[in-house]
């Protein structure tokens, strides 16, 4: 039924396209060119999915043929298919040539070409052309092609584009580089060889800047960079530190309850902040906590390292990867909540679990009076810095957080709910406005620009389809395989390679898989794709950025943290966290 | 009475330098500075959003390290000043040296593959420091 639907539904798109925009003036003009034909259809690659900028160009008898465009003018006398595919182009003919090639004297050839794809060629025959008109009852003749696929074809692009993306991961992955540095580099190789030897021979066009930009998910952008000017203003106001402490006063020293305090307040923060940012505002006060209590502060610190990662899978606004599904698939705040947050809270219950098992010598062991010199200090270091600032930024978080609530109700994207929390704070707080831009970090901002171009040039020339074609062959049409793949893929991946790049080029992926699979429409592969990327990041020290932040502060202190040190507790911990997942997505989906 | 500087932060390496430099400083009868130095370069490689005010959480950590290792040092009954300051640490060793005309500088030994300086590196920077600043250096 759907395959008798389609076909007639872009019928309909034709002539309704032929009676407005651009081309209507041109197909009415000036009385209506009854020998104007009008050529429609869809450009897919062999996965289904849409191939834009796909150039069609008409060959009448041997000849090119001029086509009037119907969408941008990209160039004459060929016409591109637009991002979803599709492509309707008009061949201005003479009356007569039109009736020849109804009847098979003259014959029309269509040729489609793309960079990356192989070129291919369409013989309009006899019976394809139909009648329609517009609604000044102007006849037309049209052709619909419906979907027309086109195969991939490796070229030299396709290998500069993969070799450029590998180096690139690598030098985030291992922190070789600044990742701004190395994104950034890895964008402007694909570029530049575009516009250098790509002018010359498309064998190496990459991307073009204009497809680069489109790939940029600037909602992505503006919700970091409005939670940023909100961590800013209350990183100032020294609530957490405060709130750590009251943790340490609350449970009177007793050190399991503190680990649980201490690791869950660290959750909650980076559900609703960055848990880089979390982890910079509870690590420090937590080593310090730590060594008054003489304990080791890796006690204190890595659970709460686990629990920013896994915190941040809460919510649409915790964590990068949390950040780029839930834009992807258009989610707002509370529909992303109600798929991920009961997931988040089920694995922080399993956190505190294993940690009170791992660590137990340290959190059942005879508690330590400490000095009361250095208690003293600690809570005059952790007190509230700026009462009224702290007031003010509380009550524009709620108001925000209300916003995010009801956004999907009026349809405003997180992004400008960020932004108008963070310019009511600017405007009512009114802190100095130049230095607060400053504290937004635009390397992070430039950083997220740069992956989306790295990753769109290695969709672009169909690195991305191929992977997303062997994990399909691989999962067939095994629901369940699938999201066992995509945890488990994705969670042992993001031990190893930084979660971010990783996300971003996997969703193509879990589009495929979606498209394709039955019963994945319940959007399951995307939770499966952020709960592998944030949990996942917890098994070893590079996994996240948080767990390298929370290396350097305990150096700071004078503990190293190695690579052992870490994995021995976030292998065994990322391990039950993956499988409460798969179990949880499988069992709810 | 001579001054005698020691850079630290904390953990098992830390105490066992501090302990040598109180020694020291009760045997020579000279004051101690500890000094602690704040360094963000650790986040120089990551592109993760830091907009929290780094410098200041190291610098109450700092603090708070040092006034352990005031603590230690006053039990013993020697005089202690705790510097804390931003910076590199090889830089500010010298010039905390320099400025507070420090006679002994104290450097921890290598611990393990653990620790910043390996033992070459070390003697070079003690070198250095004697070069520099016209401070004696002890590698503890």
């Amino acid at each position: 039924m759907r395959q008798r639907i389609v076909p007639f539904a872009c019928l309909l798109t034709v002539l309704g396209l032929a009676l407005w925009g651009p081309f209507a003036g041109q197909a009415q003009s000036p009385q209506g060119d009854p020998a104007t034909l009008l050529v429609s259809g869809r450009v897919l690659d062999t996965q289904a999915g849409p191939i834009p900028d796909v150039t069609v160009q008409a060959i009448l008898d041997g000849k090119p043929v001029d086509v009037v465009m119907v969408d941008e003018a990209n160039g004459w006398p060929t016409a591109q298919s637009r991002l979803d595919g599709s492509f309707l182009m008009a061949l201005p003919l003479a009356p007569e040539t039109l009736r020849a090639l109804q009847v098979g004297q003259s014959h029309l050839v269509l040729r489609f070409h793309r960079a990356t794809f192989a070129n291919r060629s369409l013989s309009i025959s006899p019976p394809a052309y139909g009648q329609g008109s517009d609604a000044n009852g102007v006849p037309h003749t049209l052709v619909y092609l419906g979907d027309v696929t086109l195969a991939r074809h490796l070229n030299p692009a396709f290998f500069f584009a993969a070799a450029t993306f590998l180096v690139v991961f690598g030098l985030i992955s291992f922190r070789v580089i600044h990742e701004t540095v190395a994104a950034l580099l890895g964008a402007v190789i694909m570029m530049g060889l575009t516009y250098t030897l790509g002018t010359f021979n498309d064998e190496f066009w990459i991307i073009s800047f204009e497809r680069a930009v489109a790939f940029i998910d600037f909602n992505v952008i503006f919700l970091i960079m409005g939670m940023m000017i909100f961590m800013a203003v209350m990183g100032q106001t020294g609530l957490f530190q405060w709130l750590a402490f009251r943790a340490y006063r609350i449970t009177r020293g007793k050190t399991w309850l503190l680990a649980i305090a201490l690791t869950g307040l660290t959750g909650v923060i980076s559900a609703f902040l960055n848990d880089v940012t979390a982890i910079l505002l509870m690590v420090p006060i937590s080593i310090q906590i730590a060594l008054m209590m003489r304990l080791h502060p890796f006690a204190f610190v890595i659970p709460e390292v686990l629990a920013s990662n896994i915190g941040g899978a809460a919510t649409l606004i915790g964590d990068p990867p949390s950040t780029i599904v839930g834009s992807h698939l258009n989610l707002g705040f509370t529909q992303y909540a109600l798929n991920m947050a009961p997931l988040a809270v089920l694995t922080m219950l399993a956190l505190f679990g294993l940690i009170s098992l791992i660590y137990r010598k340290d959190y059942f062991g005879s508690p330590f009076r400490p000095s009361p010199d250095l208690l003293a200090r600690l809570e005059v270091e952790a007190r509230i810095t700026d009462a009224r600032l702290l007031r003010r930024s509380l009550f524009l978080m709620s108001v925000t957080l209300v916003l995010f609530l009801i956004e999907d109700l009026i349809g405003m994207p997180p992004s400008v709910v960020a932004l108008i929390g963070a310019t009511l704070l600017l405007v009512w707080v009114k802190p100095d406005v130049s230095h607060m831009l400053r504290e937004v970090d635009w390397t992070t901002l430039v950083f997220f620009m740069a992956l989306f171009i790295l990753v769109g040039g290695i969709e672009e020339v169909g690195l991305i389809h191929m992977v997303a074609g062997a994990i399909g062959q691989l999962a067939g049409e095994n629901l369940t395989l699938a999201l066992l793949l995509m945890v488990w893929v994705t969670g042992v991946a993001s031990g190893i390679v930084a979660n971010i790049p990783f996300t971003i080029a996997a969703l193509p992926v879990a589009d495929f898989l979606t498209r394709t699979i039955p019963g994945a429409h319940s959007q399951v592969l995307y939770w499966a794709l952020i709960a592998g990327a944030d949990f996942g990041g917890n098994a070893t020290y590079l996994g996240s950025a948080p767990n390298i932040v929370a290396a350097g502060l305990c150096d700071r202190a004078g503990y190293r943290m190695t690579f052992v040190d870490f994995l021995r507790v976030g292998a065994p911990i990322t391990f039950v966290t993956l499988v409460v997942a798969s179990l949880w997505l499988w069992l709810r989906y | 009475m001579g001054k005698i500087l020691c850079a630290t932060r904390g953990g098992e390496a830390s105490y066992r330098t501090q302990d040598q430099a109180i020694a020291l400083a009760r045997q020579r009868g000279d004051s101690l500075i500890f000094l602690y130095v704040i360094d963000t370069h650790f986040l120089d490689k990551t592109a993760a959003p830091i907009v929290v005010d780094v410098g200041n959480q190291l610098q109450n950590m700092g603090g708070f390290l040092l006034a352990m290792a005031q603590e230690r040092a006053e039990g013993e009954g020697v005089p202690v000043q705790c510097i804390c300051r931003p910076g590199r640490v090889r830089d500010e060793i010298k010039a905390v040296a320099r400025e507070e005309k420090v006679d002994l500088v104290v450097l921890g030994r290598p611990a393990g593959e653990a620790n910043a300086f390996a033992m070459e590196e070390l003697r070079a920077f003690a070198t250095e420091i004697e070069a520099e600043t016209g401070s004696q250096v002890e590698i503890v």
